[in-house]
């Protein structure tokens, strides 16, 4: 029971996007949410559908529910999503590093991207922090890496 | 191709920009919370007194949040009229935010995670301490900051130039 990798939620971010469901995943949205999550959560990318509060994070700066994408980053702005070619036939996702200031928050263990503007509230990713995270009176941040936050060959 | 398939792919255009313009009137979008003057205000802030945390840079730059306020509007246009011209001002958008992060991405400090006394550690957090040592933070700072003696920050600073 834990978290051990990062990953796409495949069943949203791949089969229902590509196939006759048409799940409307925009990753240039910023009505999206991070929440966060315990190491008590086992998330089966296969099978995950939607955003729950079991085992979720919050506190003092960062409300359960998670924190939308267009505050998230330093000054509570925006994480200004693209979504890019790089390196050459690479799909890239990549936001603003996420930095929260005034948060008192324990154990955080990993990041969710969820769709809060779906009914289905429907998951996108997760970033598995490895080391779990907590702050007080201090600042949520992340960095992402250069090569942005996922990227997927199209052309293998 | 068959009339009433015609029709519906229509229909789907018509109903993209009726998305759009709700996207634009959305109050949780950031065409509608932007706020340059904040963002450039939290980069010149302090970092907070509690645990865990490194100065704003270590997130954003100056860089990024000029090319963030031009990508929104070169969005925003977009969304609002698309069109070859908008779409490649947004596409030029696009890759002057990705070239501003690539760049803040490959010089700034790495927040140290690594367990205490491996080398790669200390290189890592000697390269935070000499980064924050560039941005004018004294060593009592530093060493508050990355709760690091204050003995070890001076060491690292002493291989600085002036």
């Amino acid at each position: 029971m834990a978290i051990t990798a990062s990953g796409l939620y495949v069943q949203n971010m791949g089969v229902d996007v590509f196939d006759a469901t048409q799940l409307a995943i925009d990753l240039s949205l910023t009505t999206h949410r991070m929440a966060l999550f315990n190491d008590t959560l086992t998330p089966n990318f296969d099978t995950d559908i939607s955003y729950a509060v079991t085992n979720e994070v919050s506190g003092t700066g960062w409300a359960a529910g998670g924190v939308l994408w267009s505050a998230a980053a330093a000054g509570s702005t925006s994480l200004a999503p693209v979504n890019d070619i790089s390196p050459a036939g690479t799909y890239r996702h990549d936001l603003t590093d996420v930095s929260v200031a005034g948060t008192t928050l324990s154990n955080a263990m990993a990041m969710i991207a969820y769709a809060d503007a779906l009914a289905g509230n429907n998951l996108m990713y997760l970033i598995d922090f490895v080391t779990a995270v907590s702050t007080s009176a201090g600042t949520l941040g992340v960095q992402f890496a250069a090569g942005g936050v996922f990227t997927i060959d199209m052309t293998p | 191709m068959a009339r009433e398939f015609e029709d519906a792919l229509r229909a789907v255009d018509d109903a993209k920009l009726a998305a759009a313009q709700a996207r634009l009137a959305d109050p949780d979008e950031h065409f509608n919370t932007w706020d340059r003057q904040s963002a450039l205000d939290a980069l010149n802030t302090p970092p907070e007194a509690g645990t865990n945390n490194h100065p704003p840079h270590w997130y954003t730059s100056e860089a990024i949040i000029e090319a963030t306020d031009a990508y929104i509007v070169a969005q925003q246009d977009y969304l609002a009229n698309p069109g070859d011209a908008t779409k490649e001002a947004y596409e030029q958008a696009k890759r002057d935010l990705s070239e501003a992060r690539r760049l803040h991405r490959q010089g700034r400090p790495m927040a140290p995670v690594a367990v205490a006394g491996d080398a790669n550690e200390i290189e890592t957090r000697n390269s935070a301490i000499r980064a924050l040592g560039k941005q004018g933070y004294d060593a009592g700072t530093i060493a508050n900051l990355l709760s690091r003696p204050v003995a070890e920050v001076q060491g690292a600073l002493n291989g600085l130039e002036d």
